[in-house]
């Protein structure tokens, strides 16, 4: 370590731990700092200050605060994949190997390009964007490539595919406690004293808070470190409390429902592969205590943004926290007492604070006298009105203010320093209570807006409550927390609350919003508002010129508060500046929402584990893995994996599909149907509640016998179809689509439990009680019967829409004589746990017959040569049955059905609505594209009157020609006519006839093999 | 053969699509989740009112858990409370279609749903240390031990999938699922376990 590094660093300082160094890299350099140490305190103790450069002006920019409020010093972490853009340098825990790198300069950090947008400042005004790139509006592409280029703030990680792991996990508790410093700490004991189930989340690497900056203050006797140790020692007794440091609470919702974010292994070097980068809580808190702390506000001068500018309660952090000496000639601007402690601390670790320039004209107090007996000079009445230096600040102009503190009224001194400190007071971080829809007030003493009405169950306490002072603050806390255990009922007992010794401060600050300067408007260096956004005081006051009054609305075109920081630091000054020159109160300005998140958060630990084959569930039937085996190629069918087609060596999807469809029409096909929806019906009122859902008639279905079924919306639009069978008096097997089936469920499960509570009806879910295997084609029955089955098959015995039981190879089995190919076909249902059995069994005794087993595809093919429509496929939910040609299923002697009122109205029969017809194209090898749209003249000008849309189109290889149906206005009159069906790609329209839709074995012959 | 024996004779179960997986647990003690499936334990899912569901209970050699999301148990059986008229019993595999059938004659003329689910459910067992913590990766219920006490069963998510948990011992659950989601919360909590330990 060289000498120079040493001057800089105390390292007896507490919190750091100087006999573990720490090497990292920073912009390609190597540096030491210590275990305990942030990036932004290692890099202050390495003389380090100029850290990025801004988003719009490319000024050079240092630190300015200590912690999650940072505007500033906004690194990129990590290289290749792992890389992680605008990590703020103030929460960065360093670790060996770290490196981090600087963002917006090019080619170097204290030689930038983009600077000379500085230069160009003055042409960018407030509302920049909204003004010059307005014309001519084609420009904009290229104007915002430009701008992107040099604007914008860090860069992703170059991979994209995130290597890291995250999680999420969720909580309840009874209290959660938002801040690990003394009042979130006092909360929590007096919580856990009373054995309540506590969480309490730490936004930094430990708890402590403002403590861990202020190791002079003594609590119950004790040196604060102490009693913050002691605490953690006694929380860490009780079972029910856990205590998350690298936490941030980042969201409040509804029913204090909380998210936060735990930091896991960002801050190890060897980070252990068994555990998530960062790990999402989702909290639900039966009490929430937000000690959530405050943040010292900036003052808005001159030059303010110089690195080596920053707050005051910031140096004293880096001071006493970590040992880190921020400058050697220091300039402290206060508006308030806080300030001075910080002059205290930094003359005792020997650095030489040139002046406290005070802009309150009288201030009074201990700590006035402390300062003064210290020897330290102390200019009261007087402004730091600018600062100067290139990357570091190198002087400040000093002149005397009126006691408003609104004007210069004397002449100027220069005073050299490299470190001028801000304290313009402190606003309480009061984003978690305003997220969950807490009411503000303005506190004309504090100047603060401190929370006033809560919606939720939510208390704030001490800092975070505007209450500054610590003694009062830890009472609070005790007082919040016995509240909240009383109000859930536990034994909420109240505790001591220790003793504190300070120096007695006044939280009074001096309203100074914007810090007069001698000079003409315009002159001298631009004094920042918002760091992160590059906004000043004259945006916002050029925005008010222009007739921007509301806040919301000046947020907006100065872009103030929008940064990624969402204006921690800058909002409070903006919302003064802003009253100011609207010549109105803070409290009349009202303030702009605060939205989560606290802090960004990664996009990973939003995802979780949802990534990848944890992202949806696939659900697969009993009989995929002889699919698998066999070569079946998958589709998805809502969650279901269903077989597609089987190609055999050789085979593309077209010669796959046309031999399994030509078998199931010359021999027999076998399809794995097992995904369709079935519901268990039963109740003495199982037949009138079909009744009612279906459009046609189920009363009078006899035992053993299945029927096909339309369901609609009350609006009378086809919502799902299916066969039922009856298996009993009261008892029915209904089938639903296979993506319909959760939804037909709820659905009918809805009528019976609102609107028809008489009815004595069960429904049971038993889709996958049953493996389904369809056997379809006219060697059905022979295979059956060498498979071996004790059920009579014969027509007369088994016709069609009937069910038996009975037994294929010794499986138990129900056999539903039903057919969605047109063919002789069984349904052959089994309970799940024998499907594989039923399949192999099936597939050994058909071999000799040639037995195909056939994949959705198929299927489609198959149902479309007979005209049976695939509900989503056919209808869209504004398709009703008359529009398909259905008009034979619905019921006109039933007295009500679900949709019948709706069917009845006049419209619903309207002769020119979308009806379902079938398409032959004249080139019989054509296959008209799916979604394509039919027009009656193809040589009219664009755009052409449309006649609706093909829904299937295939190839039908048992009929020799492709074949496809549609949905065409005034469909059912147009058969016979000729429409065309133009090509996106400039091929000749496709020439078609309108047709019936069963294609294929009119007058169903088939259907007994 | 064998392999081809088993399947046409017992059937298969959800766990054949399942491939196993193990990890040890990161400190090398004992894994903080072990899975095991509970082959073909039998599955009935009872629909009636109280009276209904007391009788049927009694003829499994159960009382009707009264409170809701309760169980009870006798031997090897459990009944669950699902909702106000609904419980699931979980008997020991192969006990169920004897059970059903005396329920149904015994019932023949009262309003009730008496349905065999044991195929379209699969019963997971779950022990372990961090049972409760693997869980709530996936499950928003309040899994704490004083709050999910033995005893206790509810019906939630774990991820995307549906499930009821059944608790019967501080460390010691079943999962019930849809057989078609066993891969895939076999997964999930095999991946959720990570930082634990995974056995199955």
């Amino acid at each position: 370590m060289s000498r120079k590094m040493d001057m800089r660093r105390l390292t007896d300082a507490a919190r750091i731990d100087s006999k573990k160094p720490v090497s990292f890299r920073f912009d390609g350099k190597s540096y030491q700092g210590f275990a305990g140490d942030t990036l932004a305190s290692a890099l202050l103790a390495n003389g380090i200050h100029l850290m990025g450069r801004s988003f719009k002006y490319h000024r050079p920019r240092g630190i300015i605060g200590a912690g999650s409020e940072e505007p500033n010093a906004l690194v990129r972490v990590g290289t290749g994949a792992y890389a992680e853009p605008n990590l703020r340098a103030t929460q960065v825990e360093i670790y060996d190997g770290l490196v981090a790198e600087s963002q917006n300069r090019f080619p170097s950090l204290n030689f930038d390009l983009g600077a000379v947008n500085s230069l160009l400042g003055r042409f960018f005004p407030a509302g920049f964007y909204y003004k010059t790139f307005m014309w001519p509006a084609s420009f904009w592409m290229m104007y915002e490539h430009i701008i992107r280029k040099a604007a914008g703030l860090g860069r992703v990680a170059d991979d994209h595919n995130d290597p890291d792991r995250y999680e999420h996990t969720h909580r309840h508790c009874d209290v959660l406690i938002a801040g690990g410093g003394a009042t979130g700490l006092m909360a929590a004991l007096t919580a856990a004293r009373s054995g309540a189930r506590i969480i309490l989340a730490e936004e930094q690497a430990e708890c402590g808070g403002w403590l861990l900056s202020t190791p002079e203050t003594e609590i119950d006797g004790k040196p604060a470190a102490e009693w913050i140790a002691d605490a953690l020692t006694e929380l860490a007794g009780y079972k029910d409390v856990t205590i998350l440091p690298r936490t941030t609470v980042f969201g409040y919702m509804d029913q204090n429902y909380l998210t936060m974010v735990e930091r896991v292994t960002d801050h190890m070097s060897d980070k252990p592969a068994h555990l998530p980068r960062q790990r999402l809580w989702k909290i639900r808190a039966k009490e929430v205590i937000l000690a959530t702390g405050a943040i010292e506000r900036p003052l808005v001068f001159g030059g303010n943004d110089l690195p080596g500018v920053m707050l005051a309660s910031a140096a004293r952090t880096y001071l006493n926290r970590f040992g880190a000496l921020p400058g050697r000639r220091a300039i402290i601007m206060t508006n308030n007492d806080d300030a001075y402690h910080t002059a205290l601390a930094l003359q005792d670790a020997g650095c030489l604070v040139r002046a406290i320039v005070d802009l309150r004209s009288d201030p009074k107090g201990p700590l006035i006298t402390a300062v003064k007996e210290a020897g330290i000079t102390l200019l009261t009445g007087h402004a730091v009105t600018a600062a100067y230096g290139r990357t570091r600040v190198a002087r400040v102009d000093i002149a005397p203010v009126s006691g408003d503190a609104s004007e210069v009224i004397g002449d100027e001194i220069h005073i050299d320093c490299d470190l001028v400190l801000m304290s313009g007071g402190l606003s309480p971080v009061v984003h978690l209570h305003s997220q969950a829809r807490g009411k503000l007030a303005w506190d004309d003493r504090t100047l603060c807006f401190r929370p006033s009405q809560s919606h939720e169950a939510e208390q704030s306490v001490g800092a975070a409550n505007g209450t500054f002072d610590l003694a009062r603050g830890l009472n609070e806390a005790m007082k919040a927390a016995t509240k909240a255990l009383k109000a859930i009922g536990h034994e909420g007992e109240e505790i001591d609350v220790p003793a504190t010794s300070l120096i007695k401060q006044s939280y009074a600050p001096l309203a100074a919003w914007k810090i007069p300067t001698g000079k003409p408007a315009g002159q001298g260096p631009k004094a920042f508002v918002d760091y992160q956004n590059d906004v000043t005081s004259s945006d916002i006051q050029l925005a008010v010129r222009e007739g921007y009054h509301s806040v919301e609305h000046v947020k907006r075109y100065t872009t103030t508060g929008m940064a990624t920081d969402q204006g921690k630091t800058s909002n409070i000054n903006a919302l003064g500046i802003l009253a100011d020159a609207l010549g109105n109160e803070i409290p009349s300005v009202g303030t702009t929402t605060f939205r989560m998140p606290y802090t960004p958060t990664s996009m990973g630990a939003i995802a979780g584990r949802d990534i990848k084959g944890l992202f949806d569930p696939i659900r697969t039937t009993r009989m995929d893995s002889w699919q698998r085996k066999n070569g079946a190629l998958f589709e998805h069918v809502g969650q279901w994996m269903r077989a597609w087609y089987y190609p055999q060596k050789g085979e593309n999807f077209e010669a796959a599909v046309n031999r399994e469809v030509v078998a199931a029409r010359t021999t027999a096909g076998l399809l794995d149907a097992s995904t369709l929806g079935k519901i268990d019906v039963r109740g003495k009122d199982a037949a009138e509640f079909l009744n009612r859902v279906y459009t046609n008639a189920f009363a009078k279905l006899p035992v053993g016998r299945c029927r096909y079924g339309l369901m609609l919306k009350e609006d009378g639009m086809v919502m799902d179809d299916g066969v039922t069978t009856r298996l009993g008096e009261n008892h029915f097997h209904m089938t639903t689509t296979t993506g319909g089936a959760a939804g037909v469920l709820d659905w009918l499960e809805e009528f019976l439990q609102t609107e028809w509570p008489e009815l004595d009806v069960y429904l049971t879910s038993v889709t996958e009680q049953w493996s389904v295997a369809t056997l379809s084609g006219p060697n059905a029955r022979k295979i059956l019967e060498a498979a071996g089955i004790d059920i009579s098959l014969d027509d007369a015995d088994f016709p069609f829409m009937s069910m038996k039981e009975g037994h294929i190879s010794g499986l138990p089995a129900r056999l539903f004589r039903i057919s969605f190919t047109g063919e002789l076909s069984y349904e052959i249902n089994v309970p799940a746990r024998y499907g594989l059995a039923l399949w192999t069994t099936l597939m050994e005794a058909g071999e000799a017959f040639g037995i195909t087993p056939y994949g959705t595809e198929a299927m489609h093919v198959l149902r479309a040569e007979k005209g049976f429509i695939i509900v989503g496929q056919e209808t869209d939910g504004t398709v009703n049955p008359l529009d398909l040609g259905m008009d034979w299923i619905v019921s006109k002697k039933k007295s009500d059905f679900l949709g019948k009122r709706a069917l009845e109205r006049k419209s619903m029969a309207d002769p020119n609505r979308k009806q379902l017809v079938g398409l032959r194209t004249r080139d019989p090898k054509m296959v008209i594209p799916e979604g394509a749209h039919a027009v009656l003249d193809p040589n009219q000008p664009a755009p052409m009157e449309m006649l609706g849309q093909v829904t299937s189109s295939y190839y039908s290889p048992n009929l020799k020609h492709s074949i496809a149906m549609a949905l065409l206005k005034g469909g059912h009159a147009l058969k016979g006519q000729t429409v065309y069906i133009p090509m996106l790609n400039g091929e000749a329209p496709i020439e078609a006839t309108v047709t019936d839709t069963v294609f294929y074995d009119p007058k169903g012959e088939r259907l007994n093999g | 053969m064998a392999e081809q024996t088993r399947y046409m004779v017992m059937g298969t179960t959800a766990f054949d699509a399942v491939t196993p997986t193990r990890h040890a647990a990161p400190d090398g003690g004992m894994s903080g989740l072990t899975l095991k499936e509970m082959p073909h334990i039998g599955k009935i899912s009872l629909r009636g009112s109280a009276d209904t569901l007391d009788a049927l209970c009694r003829l499994a050699g159960l009382t009707r858990p009264e409170a809701a999301n309760s169980i009870t148990t006798n031997g090897e059986r459990h009944a669950l409370w699902m909702g106000p008229d609904e419980l699931m019993l979980l008997v020991e595999a192969g006990a169920e279609a004897q059970l059903i059938t005396s329920m149904q004659s015994a019932m023949q003329d009262a309003h009730c749903a008496i349905v065999d689910v044991t195929d379209a459910l699969c019963a997971i067992s779950l022990k372990g240390s961090h049972v409760r913590d693997v869980l709530a990766k996936g499950c928003p219920l309040d899994l704490h031990a004083k709050i999910f006490t033995a005893d206790t069963c509810a019906q939630s998510f774990l991820s995307h999938a549906g499930v009821t948990l059944a608790c019967l011992d501080t460390d010691n659950f079943i999962l019930i699922g849809r057989t078609s989601f066993t891969a895939y919360i076999t997964s999930f909590l095999a991946d959720a376990a990570l930082e634990y330990g995974f056995d199955m």
